[in-house]
């Protein structure tokens, strides 16, 4: 490894770390709260109308989704997905890449992360009706854990989309 | 001469093999890993700490911290503090634990099987490491933060808070991917080509205003 790639790496990681630190900071503030409690409201709102559009039974309250059987599942801070669009975001940032193609990046991937999240959660209502066990490791370790790697993937599907514009650019000369 | 770009199936195949592995192992885990690695953390965990365990496996956790508390309007008189007890139910430790199975999927769905041997080797002893050190940064917040709410600094619970949240909602989910990445070399070739010398080549070059060609798309 050079000189220059190591300068090239702790800018990436410092770069990527503040973003973090700024944004999980920001996000403990009582403004940004309520604004991620109706990010969680919005979410649940669509998950609730795919559901009843897709034929299946359960009511609405706030960000709170009940099934007939009397389970319900609240989507919380974190489970809106907010955690990983900020890892996402920070790693976007921190990357060297055109403006534009950050901005295209930030808005289709953070719109992949979401609709998977939405998935996550109508699978999570259904589980949580069939057993609360496997809601719990669902819930807690394996959705969270696919979400990441999801996000890495998108971001990295984003760094070979960005390689190859600059790639042709050059061919192009 | 134009730059070779990474195909899409590299991370198609890395996503499917990694969703696949992350249920298995993660499933071998809740079931038979879970307990024996709870074990394993209790007993490293308790060199440092005094940890003690109920029967239903919810641990009480005893963190030294020598502290003053002035007098206040409520607490007229001044309270020495030497230990923060807590009881932290079993969920709370196990949170530190699942890392290593998530870890073991990435490595084990990252290409190049020798390399995967011996990242999947030293990663595990770095995330064995990693998560007992994040279970007692967790455990030395909480008692910190309880402390800064007795004292009702707001900044300083902020702070904690932020702490707290960090170490326990965002670097267990997030450590597995850093350790592989720091580790395996052609994982991290692919995803953060930063060390690429004809790519870094390109982005510094991006810098001289040349646009894409429209028939430059990159299938």
């Amino acid at each position: 490894m050079t000189g220059s790639t190591n300068h090239r790496t702790l800018r990436f990681v410092l770069i990527f770390a503040g973003s973090l630190l700024v944004a999980f900071g920001v996000l403990l503030t009582g403004p940004a709260q309520d604004l991620d409690a109706r990010l969680s409201a919005a979410l649940v709102k669509i998950a609730h109308g795919m559901i009843v559009g897709c034929g299946g039974d359960a009511t609405r309250d706030a960000a709170i989704l009940r099934a007939p059987s009397g389970f319900a599942v609240e989507m919380r801070d974190g489970c809106n997905a907010i955690n990983v669009m900020i890892l996402f975001w920070s790693a976007i940032l921190a990357f060297p890449a055109r403006l534009r193609m950050k901005a295209i990046g930030l808005i289709a991937g953070s719109l992949i992360i979401q609709v998977l999240n939405i998935a996550r959660f109508i699978s999570l209502f259904y589980l949580g009706q069939y057993s609360l066990t496997w809601f719990d490791f669902a819930h807690t370790y394996l959705w969270e854990s696919m979400l990441v790697l999801d996000t890495v993937v998108v971001f990295w599907l984003w760094v070979i989309r960005v390689m190859g514009l600059d790639a042709a650019a050059r061919a192009a000369v | 001469m134009p730059l070779p770009v990474p195909r899409f199936k590299s991370t198609t195949r890395f996503l499917m093999s990694g969703s696949v592995l992350l249920i298995g192992l993660l499933t071998l885990w809740w079931f038979a890993l879970r307990g024996p690695m709870l074990y394993l953390l209790h007993g490293a965990a308790g060199v440092f700490l005094q940890i003690g365990e109920s029967p239903s496996g919810n641990w009480t956790v005893r963190v030294p911290l020598e502290k003053l508390l002035p007098p206040t309007a409520q607490r007229p008189v001044a309270r020495q503090i030497r230990f923060v007890n807590f009881d932290m139910p079993k969920s709370d430790p196990t949170r530190f634990i699942f890392s290593l199975p998530v870890y073991w999927a990435i490595i084990l769905a990252a290409p190049g099987a020798i390399r995967n041997l011996r990242s999947l080797l030293i990663g595990t002893a770095v995330m064995a490491a990693l998560e007992v050190t994040l279970l007692l940064l967790y455990v030395n917040l909480t008692a910190y933060d309880v402390v800064s709410r007795l004292e009702g600094d707001a900044g300083i619970q902020w702070g904690r808070h932020l702490g707290v949240y960090i170490v326990a909602d965002v670097l267990p989910y997030m450590m597995p991917f850093g350790v592989a990445l720091s580790l395996h070399r052609e994982l991290r070739e692919q995803i953060l080509p930063l060390e690429n010398e004809r790519t870094v080549q390109a982005f510094s070059q991006r810098r001289s205003a040349v646009r894409p060609a429209s028939s430059g798309r990159v299938r």
